[in-house]
């Protein structure tokens, strides 16, 4: 079992996409061998509505594969109004944050009404410290990362909230496990230097470590491969692939034939 | 499966294209080696940056050749080394280059970020490449964050490739920004691309081997994890001929190895 906990579903509007939509993830997970991935729009990084923005939610509703990450910008005036709808909505696993593109600190009021809910609701919450390389964004839209020591802070803030950070450099990736707060938690998404998840894991453990693919603007593999290669154990590969996920995200897996996940 | 691609990399011998002797310890490429050796790589083209200095003097050029040529006798048949330079530092520096593969038996030119490569102080050094036949491997980004003052863009790339047709150039990175790298040396037959670096964007293989053919693209790993950098290549939508073309033969024709 291998689970990603960071993928998109939806179009990025800056250039081609080989693989996407519910029937490209799904391509990319069954060629690469993942069973699960926690998804979220890209349409939320972009659209002034929540309601609007994660509509896809609905649309998961029978995936036995795909599990959804509401994806919400705490900063409009709509996300009270987001936050009660999605009380009804159990198949939720947590929630996602992108104070890089909407402008907003992690340890402002606007990111309080998120982690506030998180916390009473007991959903982890996934922050991608940016979401492609920022050398890469088209020049009238440059983006710049999310503050890894913003977010270390904001964890220590609520100590009942699981903060996985995604997209992370090997530097920030540092910063995250050194930080020790057990709820803090590193998610391998990008390919580091040679050796890093070998000396990760054996400077920090593999708790607090997981997978993250970034699909579909990145292939599932490279990272894969740099875990599945990578000198640890299998107990700990396992831990960083599918374990720490199940356990963070409370994933409850059913057989093929009996339904969506919940 | 993780850490099997679905592809048999023993049946061919991968050969790194782009690879820097570690800074601060150069003595840590020995587990660089190792852990090649793990992913099926078979040869690494190393130069040094010294301590990654943008405009080197010629001294701290010469120390880190120093660091390749140790690593070529200490892993013969694996290590191939480039010479690096600071085109600035004009004749000694020709000199210096000339002394790498005369004398240590370099098989390269690595040019990175002292100048652009259009600046006339380059000439004179790919003109030696092309005497000595060897490849010039010239850094490129073009970064919508700035580039740095003398970093060269795929499209200086382009216009050094057409002032030295004659010359073997491998643009590192796709240029960074792939679509337009790729595009921008489309039309130099002189000029292959190297894969590395930490993007692993899907479709940037599928997008260079669209616009140049398999035949103008290395694998490299630019020190990033061998197993993803090669997986990069493997993962790719193109034909296992032209993963194999990338991941060994077009640098084995293009350094004669």
């Amino acid at each position: 079992m291998i689970v990603d906990v960071n993928a998109f579903l939806g179009l990025w509007p800056f250039r081609h996409l080989w693989h996407s939509g519910i029937d490209g993830l799904e391509r990319l997970m069954g060629r690469s061998g993942v069973s699960h991935a926690l998804v979220s729009p890209f349409e939320s990084l972009f659209y002034r509505d929540n309601v609007a923005a994660n509509g896809f939610i609905r649309e998961l509703g029978g995936s036995k594969s795909l599990c959804p990450i509401a994806a919400i910008n705490p900063s409009l005036p709509d996300v009270g109004d987001f936050l009660s709808e999605m009380d009804g909505l159990r198949a939720i696993k947590g929630l996602k944050l992108h104070p890089d593109y909407h402008c907003y600190d992690l340890n402002g009021d606007s990111a309080k009404a998120a982690f506030d809910f998180a916390e009473e609701r007991g959903l982890p919450v996934i922050i991608p410290l940016r979401i492609q390389d920022e050398r890469l964004h088209p020049k009238f839209a440059l983006v710049p990362p999310t503050p890894v020591k913003a977010l270390i802070e904001v964890a220590k803030l609520y100590p009942k909230v699981n903060v996985i950070a995604c997209n992370a450099r090997s530097d920030e990736l540092g910063d995250v496990l050194g930080d020790g707060s057990p709820n803090l938690h590193a998610v391998v998404s990008w390919v580091q230097e040679e050796g890093f998840v070998a000396s990760a894991v054996r400077d920090h453990g593999c708790g607090r470590l997981m997978w993250g693919s970034n699909m579909p603007l990145q292939y599932p593999e490279p990272t894969l491969e740099q875990i599945g290669k990578a000198d640890v154990g299998p107990r700990e590969k396992e831990g960083i692939l599918a374990g720490n996920a199940v356990e963070v995200f409370n994933i409850i897996f059913r057989e093929p034939d009996a339904g969506p996940l919940r | 499966m993780p850490g099997d691609c679905g592809y048999d990399v023993r049946a061919m011998r991968i050969t790194d294209a782009h690879i820097h002797i570690p800074r601060e310890d150069p003595s840590g490429v020995g587990n660089l080696v190792k852990a090649a050796e793990r992913n099926g790589i078979g040869a690494l083209c190393f130069s040094s940056l010294g301590s990654w200095e943008y405009e080197p003097p010629l001294e701290a050029c010469v120390r880190a050749n120093g660091e390749v040529k140790w690593a070529m006798d200490r892993y013969p048949g694996t290590v191939v080394g480039l010479c690096y330079v600071n085109p600035a530092s004009g004749e000694a520096g020709l000199r210096e280059f000339e002394r790498c593969i005369d004398d240590y038996g370099m098989r390269g030119l690595k040019l990175w970020v002292a100048v652009r490569c259009t600046d006339p102080s380059v000439d004179p050094f790919i003109k030696a490449a092309v005497g000595y036949g060897v490849p010039v491997l010239q850094h490129a980004w073009l970064k919508s964050t700035g580039n740095l003052p003398h970093e060269s863009t795929p499209t200086d790339v382009a216009e050094m490739a057409a002032m030295h047709p004659d010359a073997t150039i491998i643009m590192a990175h796709i240029g960074g920004n792939w679509e337009v790298g790729a595009k921008a040396v489309k039309d130099c037959r002189n000029v292959l691309v190297d894969t590395c670096g930490t993007i692993c964007d899907a479709g940037m293989i599928e997008y260079a081997v669209k616009a140049l053919g398999a035949e103008r693209v290395v694998y490299g790993s630019d020190n990033y994890d061998f197993a993803g950098q090669v997986a990069k290549v493997l993962s790719a939508e193109i034909a296992d001929e032209e993963k194999e073309q990338i991941l060994s033969g077009n640098i084995e024709r293009v350094m004669g190895l």
